[in-house]
Formats: structure tokens, sequence, C-alpha cells
């Protein structure tokens, strides 16, 4: 047999059973050993290997679950032997991998409570071994309680142990305590304890990471051996090792995402549009969130009760569209139907009922879109690309709902359900196109067609938000003549929340439409090789670019390639640009491009102006300014290839290519801005 | 290229014959585990060799020994296309960046379009420079990122090259309305997703 074809092969000489004694008393340096090295490998399994490559590689956790423990005492180191007492180290270093085996039970719960995908995120399987799930947490917290008592009590002082590796110690026993109640915590319970919890949890870990080094590696309590016992139809495979410091620092990292979600529960209850930036700058962190900590997010947007999340819908039409207006009144819903033919149904009442049918059609996509901006980046694109669509498709129904509420209420936006839903289909097209660039989906010489799409997109969305602003400035304007205080400020504060977004949709439109013609220019300047690709041709290429966009119906939707292809190449071929006069056409396109990035710097400095309230991003104000900046800085990059190209352009009339001139894409990671990929052209 | 590298002037390109399984699968499993840290099972190359032998092209020496090797299938997906997907390519180390796997390529391609198929597609991952180029040279492009897509917790670009017009907007025919969340559920196999390559 050949190892590599089955690696489960006993290799001459080799045993199935490891042959370490559990029995054997333990010092304090190797429970500290040991202890470290769990924590590697529960690291690896946050981080996605299934438990069989990394905790179940353990001795002494295979010993405490299997045969599955009824009670807690069952779950001991020497089962079946006839109970002895225990010598206290090895007792300490139980009652750490009983907390440790009902965390990664907490967890498990919590993934697969909310949408995950197995092995892609997160890997569940326990190879038919229960994590003490039927155990009382209760139980094991006293265990550790009492481990913990005697380590700082008189009997543990009278122990012969350094106070070094007593501390190291305590703080292990007292990170699994507090890791095991934030994690027992969910959506359901008070949550005010959960916060010093998580701290103090985090802080355990810099104390563990400090006294490491008192550890002694015990290597032989861990053996890939007992892979081969799980029950399972993989071949074993190989374990995943993290250092030390890896697992402290993603451990750290795990707890600060999870202690930052959990101010998605005051937000969720303000502000819809604020819940949506907290969760962008939550998806953005990078490294990106773990499975759990996202989880954790995803289950304080739905949890509770399911008012809690409908009412996030309502607050997201009220933030947009029905700011103080009579359609949302509450009172409408206090208010019976008739029920006789005869006497016709009051207003409120039927637009209470539009605004209820209308909530319940959109009820489940608006969910898909929260559940979407929960997965891991990648997936997040991918699943945008549907959520688009049915978004795209419910304009149809809000034109219906629209109507209806058109002759009931008349002092109200037009079409504002349309509004607000097409205004979320643009956002939802934007960030795919957006994070496509993240991803270095688009090749550089994709880059013109892109942005061009980006800009036509984002566009697109400053139209609709001056069609909300003038009538929502008329309200504010209404209620501070008539000294109606609380409402004036409530539809400033929209006025304000969409003078925020027109900005960013401006610079964002125009930023776009620099980038694409900046790139276009530097095609017609052979500055930029385009492949030849043999097996491919230009409409195919553009009819797979816009697969997402291509099954809308509502506009924008992509053009015909003729047209697409026209935008794309304003001269023409970029080897046969057909320009009567090229070096003016080249100059005039560099003048346009170099107007547009300073038009979007404007935009984008008014918008760091009215400030992260204005934009209902006051929740996660450092992460939105360093957004701004990084745009900012995008621009201020862009602007100097513009005018170094058109200076160049200038300098050289006569000859479509400026001999100077040498062109570098910017890698991934040196981008000022993950979004904005800006060429850095050298002269 | 080293003086040293031996020339592929002479290689010849053939199509795989079921009828020489005992002749050339040994070496093709050689060949193409020799660059995965976890090979494939047996079956692995049957399913694809059985169904699909005449997708699979071998590039071999004067003496007949395996030099590179290309495995893919071709069937209908479940979006409406009629898709092929190159599953496996190999070349021996010491005769890459000759050329050798973009032609192996070339041929299975040639072989789908020849089968009127809709779109060719497969996932590489995303520091595989070379294995990017290649594609991306003959015309594919990056259609989406898979986070961890391989066992060993790499991510991965799905490439997609486009033969026809008309796929983008092809429907499967039973489903016509995709249920909301249906389409990127068990996208992944793990059976077929390792690819390595060449310099």
């Amino acid at each position: 047999m050949d190892p590599k074809m089955d690696s489960g092969v006993l290799q001459p000489g080799e045993t199935l059973e490891h042959d370490y004694d559990l029995q054997k008393d333990l010092l304090p340096e190797e429970v500290v050993g040991i202890m470290d090295q769990l924590l590697c490998y529960e690291t690896a399994w946050h981080e996605g290997y299934p438990l069989s490559q990394n905790l179940f590689t353990s001795v002494h956790l295979d010993r405490l679950l299997w045969p599955e423990p009824r009670i807690l005492e069952e779950a001991s180191f020497d089962r079946g032997k006839p109970a002895s007492p225990m010598a206290m180290m090895n007792r300490i270093l139980r009652a750490y991998c009983l907390a440790l085996i009902k965390c990664c039970d907490r967890v498990i719960q919590t993934v697969t409570s909310r949408d995950y995908y197995e092995e892609e995120d997160f890997s569940t399987h326990t190879y038919n071994r229960s994590l003490l799930t039927q155990i009382d947490e209760a139980e094991i917290q006293q265990e550790l309680s009492h481990c913990w008592e005697w380590l700082v009590g008189e009997l543990g002082t009278q122990y012969n142990i350094s106070n070094d590796l007593r501390r190291a110690l305590e703080s292990r026993l007292g990170f699994r305590q507090t890791l095991l109640s934030a994690m027992h915590q969910d959506a359901t319970e008070p949550l005010n304890a959960l916060d010093p919890l998580w701290r103090v949890t985090a802080t355990f870990l810099g104390d563990m990471k400090s006294n490491h080094t008192l550890g002694q590696p015990v290597p032989e309590a861990f053996s890939p051996k007992l892979q081969r016992r799980l029950a399972s139809t993989v071949p074993p495979r190989p374990v995943v090792e993290y250092t030390f410091d890896e697992a402290i620092q993603k451990m750290t990292l795990l707890c600060e995402h999870s202690l930052e979600t959990i101010q998605a529960i005051d937000i969720r209850s303000s502000s819809a549009a604020g819940l949506l930036s907290f969760t962008w700058a939550f998806a953005s962190h990078k490294p990106q969130p773990l499975a759990y900590p996202r989880a954790l997010l995803a289950s304080f947007i739905f949890g509770g009760p399911p008012e809690a999340f409908s009412s996030v819908l309502q607050r997201d039409l009220e933030e947009l569209v029905f700011t103080e207006d009579t359609v949302l009144d509450p009172l409408n819903w206090t208010i019976e139907m008739s029920r006789s033919s005869l006497i016709p149904h009051d207003p409120r009442a039927l637009i209470a009922k539009t605004i209820d049918d209308f909530l319940a059609r959109i009820s489940q996509c608006y969910a898909y879109l929260w559940s979407t901006l929960c997965q891991n980046r990648c997936r997040i694109r991918r699943m945008l690309c549907h959520s688009l669509r049915e978004f795209d498709h419910l304009m149809a129904d809000a034109e219906i709902f629209d109507n209806e509420l058109h002759d009931l209420s008349k002092d109200t936006l037009s079409n504002p359900l349309m509004t607000w839903t097409y205004y979320h289909k643009l956002r939802q097209v934007e960030w795919v196109v957006q994070l496509g660039f993240e991803q270095e989906i688009y090749q550089p010489d994709e880059l013109v067609g892109m942005y061009w799409w980006l800009s036509q997109i984002a566009s697109s969305r400053y139209t609709v938000l001056e069609h909300i602003l003038p009538f929502t400035r008329r309200r504010h304007a209404r209620f501070a003549k008539k000294k109606q205080l609380r409402e004036a400020s409530s539809v400033g504060r929209t006025v304000d929340y969409v003078d925020a977004m027109v900005k960013e949709a401006k610079g964002t439109a125009l930023l776009a439409g620099c980038l694409s013609t900046l790139y276009a220019l530097l095609h017609y300047l052979k500055l930029l090789p385009v492949p030849e690709r043999p097996y491919s041709a230009p409409a195919l290429r553009y009819e797979l670019r816009m697969k997402p966009f291509l099954l809308t119906v509502e506009p924008p939707t992509p053009p015909p390639f003729e047209e697409y292809r026209q935008k794309t190449h304003p001269l023409g071929d970029y080897d046969q640009p057909s320009s009567d006069n090229l070096s003016r056409s080249l100059k005039a396109m560099a003048a346009d491009a170099d107007d547009a990035v300073k038009m979007a710097k404007a935009e984008f400095a008014a918008l760091k102006k009215l400030g992260a309230k204005a934009a209902r991003c006051e929740a996660v104000e450092d992460a939105w300014k360093k957004n701004i900046a990084s745009m900012l800085s995008s621009c201020v990059a862009a602007g100097i290839a513009t005018s170094t190209v058109k200076a160049a352009c200038s300098a050289h009339s006569g000859i479509s290519r400026p001999p100077s001139l040498k062109v570098e894409m910017p890698e991934a990671w040196k981008r000022y801005h993950d979004w904005w990929v800006v060429p850095k052209v050298i002269n | 290229m080293s003086d040293a590298a031996p020339a592929s002037a002479d290689l010849r390109y053939e199509q795989y014959d079921g009828t020489k399984e005992a002749e050339f699968l040994p070496a093709i499993r050689q060949l193409i585990s020799k660059d995965l840290s976890e090979p494939y099972s047996i079956y692995v190359y049957r399913y694809f060799l059985y169904q699909w032998g005449n997708l699979c092209y071998m590039a071999l020496d004067a003496s007949n020994k395996l030099i590179g090797v290309v495995v893919s299938k071709l069937e209908d997906h479940r979006s409406g296309t009629f898709r092929g997907y190159i599953a496996m390519l190999a070349v021996q180390e010491g005769y890459r960046g000759q050329g050798i796997a973009t032609r192996l390529v070339k041929m299975a391609i040639d072989a789908m379009a020849a089968r009127d198929a809709d779109e060719v597609v497969l996932e590489t991952e995303v520091t595989n420079t070379a294995s990017l180029k290649l594609y991306e040279r003959l015309g594919f492009l990056r259609s989406k990122r898979l986070h961890r897509y391989y066992l060993n917790g790499n991510t991965a670009f799905r490439l997609v090259l486009y033969l026809k017009e008309g796929t983008a907007v092809k429907m499967p025919q039973l489903l016509q309305q995709q249920a909301l969340c249906g389409d990127e559920h068990g996208a992944q196999n793990p059976l077929l997703v390792n690819h390595d390559l060449v310099h």
C-alpha cells in the first residue's frame, strides 16, 4: 500500500492505538503545554478545518468523549478503571478540556442556526460524537471554579508549583470560564453582561501569550492516529498546525469581532441605514471575520421577536422615502377595514393594508440581502448577484402598490416603493462590480468597461436620490415653518442622509468615469496591452461579464454589445483609432478624465464635510472616515495619472504615443482603496 | 528555457483511448498525483476517462512516455448550459514552459466546441499564476472567487470561456424560475477541484 494513496495505512511496526498513558500524573508545565496546543487546534477549527485535523487528535479529548458520557463524571481520563482520586493537575486539564468541548458545542449551535456553508466557512462534523450537548454548562463552570479556587486557595499554595506557573494555569482556566459564558449567551437573553465577558476573554489571551513559554509541550498527547477511529468515509488528512502566536492573534480577533457584533442590537433598533453601514464595516475587516462572529452578527440582526427584524425593513422605508409621512403613521394600523360594502374603506386602513402587503411581498428578499451581508466576502459578491435580480423583479410589484398609494395619500413622494426598491437594486449592482475589483475578478483590459458600467449605475443611483431630495427638502421647510420641531428635525436628518448619498453616488460615478476614460486612453496610447485571446470573442466576453445583470428588466440593463463597444472605444479600435485628429481627441479625453476626477474629489470632500452622522454612519465613524480618506487618496492618485497623461499628450501633439510614459498596475494590496484600481503612470 | 530542457518538438499529441487503459492510466495517475498533496482515487480517473476519454489528450515522447495530459468532461449543467469542464492538467516538470499545456487545453476546447459545448469552465488556485496566465491568454475570464474552495483551505477562481452567444441567459429546462438561494448550493465538488500546472 502507498501511504499517499491510503493515508490510513499502518506503517510497518506501527500500531493502531496510541501509547500515551492518560493516568500519568502531569506536571503543571505539561498541563500548560497541552492547553496551549489545544488552543492552536481550536483556532484551526474556527478557521474552517474539520475537528479530525485538529482538536480530535487530542488523546485527552478522545478519552473524555468516547464512549459518549451520560453524566459529567463519566467524562474522565481514567474511564473504566476503578475510581481513584485524580491528581489535581489532571483534574485542571480535564476541566479545561470539558469547557473547551462545550465551547465547540456552542459554536456549532450558533453557526448552524444561521446561513453558512459547510466546509467553505466552517466544518460542523463531530464524527458522531456528542460535544457534551446534554451536559449542563453550569456543571462544567462549577468544575472550572473548583479548580480555580484550589489553585488560588490554601491547598494550591501548598502544592509545589511556582507562582508564575500558577498564574499561567489561572489565566487559562479564566479564559475558558469567560469564553464559555460569552458563548453561552444568545440574542434572546439580556446582553448587557456580554460586553465585559468578551473583553475579559481577550485580556486572558494576552496573559496566556505572556506566559506561554512556561509550558512544556507534550507532543505524545496528540495523535493523528485517532482519525482512523472517527466515523467518517474521509481518509485521514494532515493535521493543521498553527503557532501559538498565530492562535492567540486569531482568537483575540475572534473575541474582538464577537464583541463588536453586540452593537448591532442597539443599532438595529435605531436605523436601518446605520445597521447597513455597520454590517458592511464589519464585513470589511481584514482579516475577514470568521464564521462564528459572522453567525453571531446574523443572530443579532435577525434574532429576538419576529417584529424586531421586520421593523428594520419598515425603518428602511421610513429613512429613505417615508420620513414623517402619513403612510407609516401607526394610527393607520388601528383603523379597521369597513365591513359593509356600502361604506367605503377608510383610506388610512387601506394604506396600512397596502404597506403590509408590500412588506409581506418584500420581506423574504430583504432578509436574504441581510443574510448575504453576513457571509464570507466571496459569497457576498455571488449572493448579491441573486439578490439584485430579486429586487429587480420586485419593481413591477412595487409599481402596483405605488399606484394604490397614489390614490390614498396625496402628500407622498411619487412612486415611493419603486424608488426605494430601485435604489436598493442599484446599490447591489454597484457592490457586485466593486467587489469584483476588490476580488481581482477583472483583468486590466476589462477595467475600461467595468468602470464605465459602474459609472452608469452610480449615475442612475444619484438620479434616484435627486428625485427624493427636493420633495424631502420641501417637507422639511414646511415642518420648520409650522414650528413642528420634532418632525422638522427628523425630516432634516433624511435630507442630510440623502444629500450625503447623492455626494457619495456622484463621486463614485465621476471617479469611475474618470478611470474608464483613463484606461481607454492608455489603450489608445498603447501603454496597456490587450491579450489576443484566440479562443474568445469580445462579444462573448461581454456577455459573460454582464451575466449577473443580463436577466434584469429595469434600467440600466447592459446595452447591446455594439453600443457598449462604442462607449468603451470612443475613438474606434484601440489598435487603429479612427479619429480625424487623433492627438486632439486624445487630449480631449485626457482633459475629460482630469475634470471628472477633480469633480469626484470635490464630491467626496463634501461628503466628508457633511460627516458620519449625516450619512447615518456614526456607529462606525472611524471606519467611515478611513473609507472616505481612502477614496480621496484614490482621487489624488487618479488625478496624478490623468495629469501626467494630459501633459504628455500636450507635449507630443501629432504623435499618438508619448514615448516616455510607462504604466504600472497596482497590486491589490497596494491600492488606496480595494474598490478603486488606479494605475500609476510614470513619465 | 535552459539548454538542458528536453525539446518538445518531437512530442506526439493523442486522444486517450480506453483500450489502452493498462498502458496509460498508471502514467496519467502518476503524472497528476505528483503535483497534488492529496491524490485522487482511481475512481476519479475512471469517472472521467470512461465517460469522456475522447476529451482527454496526452502528449507523448518518442518512446511513448507520457509528458503531459489534460482530463475533462462535457455534460448538461443545471444552469441550462452544455458545459465543458477541465478537471486536470499536468505536464512533466522538465517540459514546462514550452506551450505543451496550452496545446493540450486547446485540443480539449476544440473537441468540446466540436461537440457543441456552450461554455468551458474550470477552477484554479488564486495563487497559481502560471495556470491563470495560460487560460486567460486563451480567452478565459474569472467569473467568481471561491473562498476556501480546496480541502487545504486555499481559495480559487472560477474561470469561464463562452463558446456561444446566449450562454449567459440560458435557463434550466425544468426550472425556469430559480429558487432564491438555490444556485450556489453544492456547487463545489471536492472530487473535481485540483488543478496543477506548469510554469
